[in-house]
């Protein structure tokens, strides 16, 4: 009669269980090891923008000699990106990408408003657009569509600043956003100088938000 | 939901695959530890069995003879082979052939019979066969000089029955031809290693060599749904018969060249394995069959349905990343997109972290098949071909195989 070996099944059920307990504990160290990345760049910012605030109120008369600018758009990039990437992974269901989403949302808030005051204060043009999107099934088709196009523009115009908004995060200075610009819920929307356009608009529209931002970049080129 | 249908049986599935793996592994550095059979091939030649070789045909007239020729050439103690051509009612000049390999060779007896299929031809050969032990080979193969020299002394255990060969593809061309050539090499080496385990179920028409008694015990070869081969091993392993593998046993065979012709005959195996694992449920999951009964069989169906599963999966996320791009290409026009080789990118989730584990594992037992072909650690020849094609081709065949099992369709032999 063949005999069988348990002994074999449950040395392999043994290693089997092994591999994937490794794979879980890596799998966290890597997670880990992100959650600190993002941690150290939204840490960046912060500083960056704390120097910016103590900057202009140091200099609150002549505010617009100040030397070191707001946060680089390169660095809110690179951490809406990071987060966009563990919210795809861990699901948005999870509790510290919901934390991170609500750090970096508060970030971008300070950003922008700093931009704007400096703008206020020492004018020149500001291109920023406040984008709110939805991340809920089925409640923003063309959220999608519009991030690729942002996106694009980003990349196309290094001085245009977009603060992408998770409508539905559950945050008060979202919820104060929101009421400031009047925005209804039909996203996806932008906001340009304070005011609302809703639905998706591809490229040309929203240059056309932009009055005079094609000739910036043309001169910021050729300067270079 | 997509926790229910995907992500469950996902992590089950590559728990499966992983097992399997492992299980293989484990059993591959068992088998390297195990001393070589050893045994004085002469002495046993000098009191070598007789053997008749069964080759049934049909419509064979291009190989035919090429394969008689082979048989022919078998180091062999003259007079100890005898080789049955079986015309299984050709249509072309096969039974012409036949005869006159017949009429040339003493040791070449020519029969023909009506059209009824492999196993009645192989069955009419079992009637004439007179040897202790008795062969078959298929019509478009070719053994080499010394494979009988290598199957024989396996016999001087008593409780083995029957004996199975070492198959390669002959002289590959062509893309699909190379795919099958590294497939075999794999092939060759997981028979070894079901052989190690005492859990071969299938004696492959090319060269399998049984004990008459084999025959006179359990009866001849049954249609088995296409697949005699199959059957008659299922068959003997539930008349608890010890089968085999003698890899040094060399068998060239010619592979489909074509994509449909190699579609039929993998729809044609699959189909033949699903339904014999059916008519011999009774030995699954019992431990009495041993390994064969309580891991390969069930693993061997199991693996089907994950291997069309994780399949399924790849195409659906394929077809996803496809439908961003066009929309984005849509959206924005085509653009390079920004390569991101920083390590935060890397998909690094438990999924991620075990496939990347089973495919390592997969790739040392791939290098291994070679090192056990020819004592070369190295990828099997063809094997680029392999990795890049087969995973595309198996689930197909695996897909069809299935959808006619369900549905009772027949499968074709050619």
């Amino acid at each position: 009669m063949p005999e069988i070996r348990w002994g074999k099944y449950i040395l392999v059920f043994l290693i089997t269980v092994s591999v994937f307990g490794t794979a879980f504990i890596a799998s966290n160290f890597f997670y880990e090891r992100r959650l600190k990345e993002v941690d150290e760049i939204e840490r960046r910012i912060s500083l960056n923008l704390l120097s910016s605030e103590v900057q202009y109120a140091l200099l609150s008369e002549t505010p617009c000699l100040a030397t070191s600018s707001p946060v680089l758009g390169e660095e809110i990039n690179a951490l809406a990106s990071r987060v966009e990437f563990l919210e795809t992974e861990r699901g948005s269901g999870d509790s510290e990408v919901q934390f991170l989403k609500s750090r970096y949302s508060l970030l971008q808030i300070k950003d922008l408003l700093l931009v704007k005051d400096i703008v206020k204060r020492c004018g020149g043009p500001a291109y920023t657009v406040v984008y709110f999107y939805s991340n809920t099934p089925g409640a923003c088709d063309a959220c999608e569509r519009q991030g690729y196009v942002l996106t694009a523009l980003r990349r196309a115009y290094p001085e245009l600043k977009v603060y992408a908004f998770d409508y539905d995060l559950n945050l008060g200075s979202i919820d104060a956003l929101k009421r400031i610009y009047g925005l209804r819920r039909d996203l996806p929307a932008l906001v340009v100088e304070r005011i609302p356009y809703y639905g998706f608009h591809d490229i040309e529209a929203v240059e056309r938000l932009l009055p005079g931002i094609s000739t910036t970049t043309q001169r910021a080129r050729s300067k270079e | 939901m997509a926790m229910i249908f995907r992500d469950i049986p996902l992590f089950l599935f590559l728990f499966f695959s992983l097992y399997v793996q492992v299980f293989l592994l484990i059993t591959f550095f068992e088998m390297r530890r195990e001393k070589k059979r050893g045994g004085n091939i002469m002495s046993l030649l000098m009191d070598a069995p007789k053997v008749d070789i069964i080759v049934p045909c049909w419509n064979e007239e291009a190989t035919l003879e090429r394969t008689v020729d082979s048989l022919l050439n078998l180091e062999y103690p003259e007079g100890k082979l005898r080789i049955i051509v079986v015309n299984d009612g050709s249509t072309d000049r096969t039974g012409v052939i036949a005869d006159n390999l017949a009429a040339r060779f003493g040791s070449v007896t020519a029969l023909h019979k009506e059209n009824g299929g492999k196993y009645t031809a192989l069955n009419l050969g079992l009637e004439y066969a007179t040897a202790q032990l008795v062969g078959c080979l298929d019509a478009d193969s070719f053994v080499s000089p010394g494979a009988l020299k290598e199957i024989i002394p396996h016999f001087g255990n008593p409780k083995v029955m029957a004996v199975t060969p070492y198959i390669t593809v002959h002289e590959p061309r062509g893309t699909l031809q190379r795919v099958q050539s590294a497939e075999y090499v794999m092939s060759g080496f997981f028979l070894a290693l079901l052989a190690a385990l005492n859990a071969l179920f299938v004696t492959p028409g090319p060269f399998s060599i049984y004990r008459k008694a084999v025959f006179e015990r359990i009866g001849g070869f049954r249609s088995g749904h296409h697949t005699e081969d199959l059957e008659m091993a299922f068959r003997m392993q539930a008349n608890r018969m010890k089968i085999e593998n003698a890899s040094g046993a060399r068998v060239a065979t010619i592979a489909p060249s074509s994509f449909s012709s190699l579609m039929r005959q993998r729809v044609r195996w699959h189909y033949g394995f699903l339904n014999n694992a059916l008519d011999y449920r009774r030995l699954i999951a019992r431990p009495g069959f041993g390994h064969l009964g309580f891991f390969i069989l069930p693993g061997g169906v199991i693996s089907i349905f994950a291997a069309l599963f994780l399949a399924a999966v790849s195409v659906f996320d394929g077809l996803s990343r496809l439908r961003n791009f066009v929309v984005e290409t849509l959206t924005v026009g085509f653009r390079f997109g920004q390569l991101h080789f920083e390590w935060f990118f890397f998909n690094t989730s438990v999924f991620s972290l075990v496939t990347f584990f089973v495919l390592a594992v997969f790739l040392f037992l791939f290098l291994s098949s070679r090192w056990f072909a020819d004592g070369k650690f190295r990828l099997p020849k063809n094997g680029v071909w392999y990795l890049l094609l087969y995973g595309f081709l198996a689930p197909v065949w695996y897909a069809r195989a299935v959808y006619a099992a369900l549905t009772a369709r027949t499968v074709f032999w050619r």
